[in-house]
């Protein structure tokens, strides 16, 4: 007889996602995009990773201006639109699932009379036709007629405000919502404040990325665990509190996180974070320097003697948090924040 | 989660650079533990924490050591480096050129206006944006009409200086509403409203970016939506060290990007002043009014502060219809915060208020664009090519 000692994790089932990444826009006056596409090919694969999300492929419905051939304006408002579909059209007759997660990047923007509302631009957008798909209309028509238990909602575009520009409601169907619509939980994030501009970049892996994108996805990696969980406000923090290492040298402003704290998500379970690399420099450096490490209530949690010509450069793998380093007996000591310092000399 | 080597509480007092900045305290964990305005207090076992200092869009952190055995820490916060259109000293430091811009602003509203009516004074200064090309010209498309739409002035009037990407304009004029209008791509106009007031200077700030619209114009423009409004007493000019100029600034970013920079505290502190700054006075009233803060009793302490010649102000006027009963005021000119247009317009839906039929606030409706702060309205192209 043979055991399988490794428990499989038990697949989400429940658990449903719309992705959605357009960087072309080739009759609209708008700038390509680069990151997109990438976006929500790495938001998938964390949707399939059965330490991620952990969510059957046929439960992700994907599309991506790669799905169609360049320049040719695709895809459409419809094509998008479709996505959403199966879940209003169920949801008219009640709950459809535990969580839904929506994922958008592409060039978006807000409505100018409705300070809440965010579209995504379709491909075929034009100046005087400006076709889109109002997400947080879709969404909060979701939440309204509770169709899933928790709704997570990840917008990586611009919210600027062009007056030719209303969001125009979807056609769906019409109706009052649900009792139990204020029980679903939600989180919901926008890579930016309404009117404002999100950012992409070529990371130092060579990709392009949406910034938030990114920032999110690390924050799912990393972030410490309370009692065993991953919970929204958790990644909420860590968001607020990293993203500032992942935009390098370009301005970004804060990003905007919607939750409940009273009724959070709890996004993962996992016993502790992961680390992170931090580099260590010791300037001056003598050969003999011991090197003493304490956690953000001071818990001594590392002793090393530095030596040889490579002691002077150490790397630690921490978990996200504030840290303070000290060279023994001396008083050079830092303190610093993991992961935003990458590099300290101390 | 481990414990810390002493239990003995410290008393942590974290002072921010600006009176009116953010300020929120987290843990070792990035868990939110305290927030306030201005200046936190509050007990932190030793450690590590890190405060955030937030004004508008823009933050900076400042990690903070607790020690064992400490009865009191004091933080003085680091400034930020917040964005504006106001040369304020020690903002935009980024910008080669805030000097120059402030000097000029400085010259130019304490210099001779051009003379356009009697007993009010307007000062406009648009610069570009901190990374512009070269032959900006932030003045494009930029003029000044009386409410009927009348032209009051155009760009040659002011100093167009386009090797440093700034325009200034300084005037005399009538005290009354101006409508302040950009054409951003030929025949599509937006326009605010500013006020002028009998014995004091209205100062307009704008940015020249190709952001607000931005697909629509590749070209830089002056960005109606985010310009800055101060008011300062006729004769003192722009003084980019100005206290409250700067409090005024800060209160503009707070209502302009949804921050609750109005707390308790700090009206208490504005109330102990003698007398405040009319768009103190406007702002904190209205954010206050957005926090559903706003009480009769707040607002008459609030209006006894205000210069009585201001009083007519439509902003003010749109504040006091809470406090009306009787009386329907009238509002032939429109205001400059989209809040009190709002305002205005409920108050018209429930009979508490009259627009007067004719009048620019009666025609506005269809062309009210919703920003965040001011009153954006579009005019209709037909009507404009008329005026002209």
């Amino acid at each position: 007889m043979c055991f399988h000692h490794k428990r499989l994790k038990k697949m989400k089932n429940k658990h449903h996602a719309i992705v959605i990444g357009l960087n072309s826009y080739p009759v609209s006056g708008l700038s390509p995009l680069k990151g997109p596409v990438n976006d929500a090919e790495d938001f998938s694969a964390w949707l399939r990773d059965p330490q991620g999300g952990n969510l059957p492929e046929e439960h992700i419905q994907c599309i991506l201006s790669s799905d169609f051939a360049k320049d040719a304006s695709l895809p459409f408002p419809n094509q998008i639109e479709v996505l959403f579909e199966p879940f209003i059209t169920k949801g008219v007759q009640g709950r459809c699932g535990e969580r839904l997660y929506v994922f958008v990047a592409g060039h978006g923007f807000g409505d100018p009379g409705d300070m809440g509302t965010t579209a995504l631009y379709a491909a075929n957008a034009r100046k005087m036709f400006p076709w889109h798909v109002a997400i947080t209309d879709y969404v909060d028509w979701l939440q309204r007629h509770a169709v899933f238990d928790e709704i997570v909602l990840l917008m990586d575009c611009c919210r600027t405000i062009n007056v030719y520009h209303e969001v125009k409601e979807p056609q769906y169907p019409t109706s009052k919502g649900r009792i139990g619509a204020d029980k679903v939980r939600f989180f919901y994030a926008f890579a930016v404040g309404r009117g404002r501009i999100a950012r992409e970049r070529r990371f130092e892996d060579g990709r392009d990325s949406g910034i938030f994108t990114r920032a999110i996805l690390h924050a799912l990696e990393t972030a410490s665990p309370k009692d065993g969980k991953i919970t929204g406000q958790q990644l909420k923090n860590q968001i607020h509190n990293s993203i500032g290492k992942f935009a390098g040298d370009i301005q970004i402003e804060p990003p905007v996180i919607r939750l409940d704290s009273s009724q959070d998500i709890t996004f993962l379970h996992r016993k502790s974070a992961r680390t992170v690399p931090v580099q260590v420099r010791l300037e001056p450096y003598n050969g003999d320097e011991t090197l003493l490490l304490s956690d953000g209530n001071f818990q001594q949690i590392r002793e090393d003697q530095a030596k040889g010509a490579k002691g002077a450069m150490r790397t630690l793998e921490l978990e996200p948090g504030l840290y303070k380093i000290a060279v023994k007996n001396t008083d050079r000591q830092q303190i610093f924040e993991v992961p935003n310092h990458a590099e300290i000399i101390v | 989660m481990q414990k810390s080597l002493s239990d003995k509480q410290v008393r942590l007092s974290v002072r921010s650079h600006e009176r009116l900045s953010e300020i929120f305290l987290v843990n070792s964990r990035f868990e939110k533990i305290a927030a306030a305005v201005g200046y936190l207090e509050t007990s932190v076992h030793p450690g590590l924490y890190k405060a955030r200092f937030r004004i508008g869009q823009t933050q900076v952190d400042q990690l903070i050591e607790v020690h064992p055995g400490a009865e009191v820490l004091e933080i003085d916060g680091i400034p930020v480096d917040f964005s504006s259109p106001v040369p304020l000293v020690g903002i935009n430091t980024g910008q080669e050129k805030q000097e120059l811009y402030r000097n000029a602003a400085e010259t130019i509203s304490r210099s001779d206006p051009e003379k356009k009516g009697e007993g009010a004074w307007l000062f406009l200064c648009i610069r570009e944006i901190a990374e512009f090309e070269a032959e900006a010209a932030p003045w494009t498309g930029v003029t000044l009409h009386d409410l009927e739409g009348s032209l009051i002035a155009e760009p040659g009037l002011g100093i167009c200086d386009q090797e440093n990407g700034y325009f200034a304009l300084h005037l005399e004029v009538n005290p009354g509403t101006y409508r302040l209008r950009v054409e951003e791509e030929p025949g599509e106009f937006y326009e605010i409203f500013v006020r002028t007031v009998a014995g004091w200077q209205t100062q307009v700030f704008a940015v020249s970016e190709a952001a607000w619209l931005p697909d629509v114009a590749d070209d830089h423009r002056a960005a109606l939506p985010s310009v800055a409004v101060l008011m300062v007493e006729a004769g003192q000019g722009f003084d980019g060290e100005n206290e409250t100029s700067r409090q005024v600034e800060l209160l503009r970013l707070g209502l302009l990007h949804g921050r609750q920079v109005v707390t308790e505290t700090v009206v208490s502190d504005l109330l102990k002043q003698e007398h405040l700054n009319p768009m103190q006075v406007i702002l904190v009233a209205h954010s206050l009014s957005g926090q559903g803060k706003l009480n009769v009793v707040l607002l008459t302490a609030l209006l006894k502060k205000l210069p009585a010649e201001c009083v007519e102000h439509p902003d003010i006027q749109a504040l006091m219809l809470n406090k009306l009963t009787d009386e329907r005021p009238a509002f032939p000119a429109p205001p400059m915060l989209r809040t009190s247009w709002d305002r205005i317009v409920k108050a018209v839906e429930q009979r508490k208020a009259i627009v007067p039929p004719g009048s620019l606030a009666a025609q506005l409706a269809d062309g009210v664009i919703k920003t965040s702060l001011w009153l954006v309205h579009r005019p209709d192209r037909l009507e404009v090519e008329k005026e002209m």
